[in-house]
């Protein structure tokens, strides 16, 4: 076998499984593309069949379905408010979406496609224009009050202003770069721990040990970026809904 | 878990500050070539863009908001 195939990093090649070309255009069905749709078919059947026959006390898997409901109800409640509630669909398949991507991601010979930043960084470009739009939409040009905090003298306006609006600008790169940082170094870390396993030997036993435990925290991580991705979501979404 | 929040917090601080610098670079770098000025908005920029980081930087670690915060949120508001 190649020396490629044994790379750490080979776990993040993207391969096309049905090309497709439209003129210059790439529009082939990869094996990101195909995780993507295994995460939504699954995401979807499990809430669909969980809550299929909705009984008073509810089963194993309507209880799942539940919390996972009443979580981003939750967060949503407590960081926008009364008012964030309708933007509670978009939030709940985003966090899925997450959530279903990082877990397929820990199932040995699969792709995680959160791990590459060109699908973080569209769904963090879709907050932030959803966001912003949300913003205009709401307040008007009073919006953009938000680039003069309270309380900030007006000769450090021309100081301030250019200053907040590269820290608004920040907001897309840093939820992106999060989620894509800690999903490809966690996966690289296992991947390089499992193959000292296999080059020490007897003593392999201790890289082994390690990379099961790196397993649980990587299980932890995946939903903790889930979790942080969605609430920086909503407060993003409290910062344009509620202006100071 | 704790540690794990710990951690993810430094992880964020970390990120913020590079990223200001990051994002002011990019954009002085993309005006300079777009208008034929270089180097002087990338100069400009990266300061900006330094000021910036180390604000988000400043916002993260003393709570005010999660990134860009404005404010925080009001303690009046119905929990639980």
């Amino acid at each position: 076998m190649a020396a490629e195939e044994h790379s750490p990093l080979a776990q993040f090649e993207i391969k096309p499984l049905v090309s497709l070309r439209l003129g210059d255009l790439d529009l082939s069905y990869t094996n990101s593309a195909l995780f993507m749709t295994i995460a939504m078919v699954l995401a979807a059947s499990f809430l669909l069949l969980a809550t299929r026959r909705s009984a008073l006390v509810p089963g194993r898997w309507q209880s799942m379905a539940e919390i996972s409901y009443e979580f981003v109800a939750n967060m949503i409640r407590d960081n926008v408010g009364q008012e964030g509630r309708k933007y509670f669909p978009f939030i709940f398949s985003l966090f899925m979406f997450v959530l279903f991507g990082n877990l397929l991601g820990m199932i040995p010979y699969s792709f995680t496609y959160t791990s590459h930043i060109i699908v973080t960084f569209a769904m963090a470009a879709v907050v932030f224009i959803g966001v912003t739009v949300i913003g205009f939409k709401k307040h008007g040009l009073h919006f953009l009050s938000f680039l003069m905090p309270a309380g900030v003298p007006i000769f450090m306006a021309p100081l301030i202003v250019p200053i907040e609006i590269l820290s608004y600008f920040t907001r897309p790169v840093s939820l992106s770069l999060r989620l894509f940082a800690n999903m490809t170094a966690g996966h690289t870390m296992l991947k390089v721990f499992a193959g000292f396993v296999a080059l020490l030997g007897v003593f392999g036993v201790v890289p082994l040990l390690l990379v099961a435990a790196l397993t649980g925290m990587e299980l932890i991580i995946a939903f903790l970026q889930a979790y942080v991705f969605t609430i920086l979501t909503c407060v993003y979404l409290n910062d344009a809904l509620h202006l100071h | 878990m704790s540690r794990g929040a710990g951690l993810s917090l430094a992880l964020r601080l970390a990120m913020e500050l590079v990223v200001g610098f990051a994002i002011g670079i990019g954009i002085g770098v993309g005006l300079d070539y777009w208008l034929n000025t270089s180097p002087l908005f990338l100069i400009i920029f990266f300061f900006l863009g330094a000021g910036a980081g180390m604000l988000n930087v400043y916002r993260v670690a003393t709570g005010a908001g999660q990134s860009i915060g404005y404010k925080k949120p009001p303690p009046d508001r119905n929990k639980g």
